[in-house]
């Protein structure tokens, strides 16, 4: 029994010793580097943030809060296909978007040259503003983000109950009164939780801010770092960014917790659809397209394209190497975070202590933390372990897989809890008394009861950790091993070069293996009364 | 004369080629009370939902205050026809407190916080007027529901089982209670029910639905 509740605070003490180290670069000594960056460039850094999030908060409450209220309460042409196919933009990292934006609206971007060749016009012309702005970053961010809202926000509205709805029109209130005055107000909680989880993905990115040289945070840290060669300041400007978004994600905590009242009625009704003809139902099918065509469509044929014509050098061989790479580190992460999980709640639900289920959740609080501060954390954790504790074997630790692996464990526990513990949800607690009766405990309980029960969570918790693994930037660009590519870091290095038609391949399978994770949520999103 | 408030001729209605309400007639008069019964399914709740307009009729029409309100090829919207319902489920704003939720329909009204006031009082309900909908009782809420319909003053209060939830004693309690309160206002009532002791206690006129078609009981 002991060994089972030892194990997730072990687990703990690994997972918060880099944010620990982040933080305590906040009480060491201060060097000229951090103040050229107090005097020179930390209010910018502030002030693009700010009005990046405002912009991106705008936009995707528009699109999410929106599309999911069409969705959901209309009926018109494409209904049904909108349903699943809003969620198809979170398959698009951010920086992919933001790559095919450039190849697309630059001067001489595809979209230009078309306009141009279309209407037989001069090759000065330019039709399309340039992207490579915060306009641009602000964009690129809804398009690809909206889907977090728009998943929690269309949950929401499929738990109103059709009564409360018709009580507002009874009391007077029209289409556009039920919408402001009930279904909206029901649904905060929920599209301010999705809010939250896109102003903490919109700080966390590097690669997209990084394409359009815009100055936030991240963009910062990762140039005090790898420009100023100044670890310790870009520490301290992580721990600023840290305490920001633990702000945002204890906000999206306490929504979440607000959501139970929009699914109050015991006698709950499923609202009627109301049917759109005409001109409403054209512009409804318009609204629900534009994200899709922007955030997934658009991207999708760019990159289709852009592979076609770099056909030559398709499956060469840093392509094929760097597929490998992703592929085996996102399953070996994958199988690893999956197994962690499963012993974590199988401890919790063995040893019925309350204290660790706190302490599981707890440990979801990675996948806030953005990958390049994990790896400013781990690197330094890294340092200190072999300057300290491996300082008289023959081997170190930094720069090896290790590193890269455990910013991956740390980010991606989340989702992976997330399926383990539905799982367990479902398993009835007399299966493990009448186990526990016939003699089983601990591991054969783990192993000959729960694990067989287990095996389609413990699947969907690899695929989910997987697709999130193959996308993630910036922890790998500073945690892989030299020479050690990624499909995501052949994509970065190839987009930083401008070599976007050789960008294309690795791109599309990111994409790709990000719509995995999607066939599970189009699954859920139909019948998905909470 | 009296006046009509509530003319139902001929009325038709069907889902998906079932029949659920045959030929319908029924009239109310200003202040009068009348009980529907039946067993379940027997189309009560679709027909006080057409009257309300949340339903489409297939044949006949439907007049609120000689106003035509339905027919087959017309239907105006609910907001529009100024009545009142409650139903079984409460169905209160559960994120608005109280006396916002009485307020809800009567918002522009210059005597809003008046008719607040005498219905809180009118349903002894003036101590729960700050707390939410999640916070009372389900007999608590019960009043709320019915003062809030009858905030904005409505001439047709329709009762589709809205006791139907409580227990034994509780139902009694409201029994007298709304009996004085529905005097006092002169309101039309119509309610739909299964129980033929809350039919007799809270209207003078029984009606029984069967399979689709109306029929005078008492």
């Amino acid at each position: 029994m002991f060994t089972w509740k030892l194990f997730p605070f072990a687990v703990a003490i690994i997972f918060v010793a880099p944010i620990i180290i982040v933080f305590s670069s906040l009480f060491g000594s201060y060097s000229d580097t951090w103040n050229h960056l107090i005097e020179f460039v930390l209010v910018d850094y502030i002030s693009t943030s700010i009005f990046l999030v405002i912009g991106v908060s705008l936009g995707v409450l528009i699109i999410g809060v929106l599309t999911a209220y069409l969705v959901t309460n209309y009926n018109f042409f494409g209904k049904r296909f909108f349903e699943w196919a809003l969620i198809l933009p979170l398959a698009i990292p951010p920086y992919i978007l933001a790559y095919t934006f450039t190849g697309l609206f630059d001067a001489n971007g595809d979209a230009n040259v078309f306009v141009r060749f279309l209407f037989n016009l001069e090759n000065s012309f330019v039709l399309f503003p340039s992207v490579r702005n915060i306009t641009g970053a602000i964009i690129v961010f809804s398009f690809t983000l909206y889907p977090y809202v728009y998943l929690v926000t269309r949950s929401a509205f499929l738990n109103q109950s059709n009564s409360i709805k018709e009580s507002g029109r009874l009391l007077g209130l029209g289409q556009l009164g039920i919408f402001s005055k009930i279904s909206l107000p029901l649904a905060r909680p929920a599209f301010i939780a999705g809010l939250m989880l896109v102003i903490m993905e919109t700080l966390s990115d590097f690669g997209a801010v990084d394409h359009f040289a815009v100055q936030t945070f991240t963009t910062g840290i990762f140039r005090t770092w790898y420009g100023l060669y100044d670890l310790n300041t870009a520490m301290q400007l992580s721990s600023l960014l840290l305490m920001i978004i633990f702000l945002f994600y204890f906000l999206e905590r306490f929504s979440r917790e607000g959501i139970k009242y929009t699914n109050d009625n015991s006698t709950f009704k499923t609202s009627k659809e109301i049917k759109l003809k005409g001109v409403k139902a054209g512009l409804a099918f318009f609204f629900c397209l534009t994200p899709i065509f922007i955030g997934f469509i658009l991207p999708i044929i760019e990159l289709i394209i852009w592979a076609l014509d770099a056909r030559v050098t398709l499956f060469n061989e840093k392509f094929i190497m760097s597929s490998f790479n992703t592929i085996s580190l996102g399953i070996l992460t994958g199988v690893l975070c999956a197994l962690l999980a499963f012993i974590i709640n199988f401890s919790i639900r063995y040893t019925k202590n309350n204290f660790l289920g706190k302490l599981s959740s707890f440990l979801s609080i990675g996948y806030a933390v953005p990958g390049l501060i994990l790896a400013v954390g781990i690197t330094r954790f890294f340092v200190y372990a072999d300057q300290n504790i491996f300082s008289n074997l023959d081997f170190v630790i930094t720069g090896s897989l290790l590193g890269l692996v455990l910013a991956y464990i740390i980010k991606s526990y989340a989702l992976a809890n997330s399926s383990i513990e539905s799982g367990y949800e479902r398993i009835s607690n007399s299966i493990d008394n009448s186990a526990r009766l016939l003699g089983s405990k601990g591991s054969i309980l783990l192993g000959k009861i729960h694990f067989p029960l287990m095996k389609t969570s413990f699947i969907t918790a690899i695929l989910l950790v997987t697709s999130e693994v193959v996308k993630e930037l910036p922890a790998t660009l500073i945690l892989r091993p030299f020479n050690f590519d990624t499909l995501a870091v052949v994509t970065y290095t190839y987009a930083a070069e401008e070599r976007m038609y050789q960008a294309a391949m690795p791109s599309l399978a990111i994409v790709l293996i990000g719509i995995i994770p999607l066939i599970f949520l189009s699954k859920m999103i139909r019948s998905s009364r909470l | 004369m009296t006046q009509n408030i509530l003319k139902v001729e001929n009325l038709n209605l069907s889902y998906q080629d079932q029949e659920i309400l045959k030929n319908i007639n029924l009239d109310l008069a200003l202040g009068e009370r009348v009980s529907i019964l039946g067993e379940s399914g027997s189309g009560k709740s679709s027909l006080l939902r057409c009257i309300a307009g949340f339903e489409a009729i297939d044949e006949g029409k439907i007049f609120l205050e000689d106003k035509m309100v339905s027919s087959d090829t017309f239907t105006l919207p609910t907001e529009k026809r100024r009545v009142g319902m409650v139903v079984q489920e409460k169905a209160l704003f559960p994120h608005l407190s109280v006396k916002k939720n009485i307020l809800f329909g009567i918002e522009k009204a210059s005597n809003k916080n008046e008719t607040v006031s005498e219905l809180a009082e009118l349903f002894k309900i003036e101590n729960l007027l700050d707390k939410l909908p999640g916070q009372i009782s389900g007999g608590e809420q019960q009043r709320v529901a019915l003062a809030r319909s009858l905030a904005p003053s409505p001439t047709l209060l329709m009762l589709d089982e809205p006791f139907s939830a409580l227990d034994d004693e509780l139902k009694q309690e409201l029994y007298i209670e709304l009996d004085k309160i529905f005097q006092k206002q002169q309101l039309s009532i119509l309610l739909v029910t299964h129980d033929h002791e809350e039919a007799k206690t809270l209207t003078s006129k029984s009606l029984k639905l069967s399979q689709g078609s109306l029929i005078t009981i008492t």
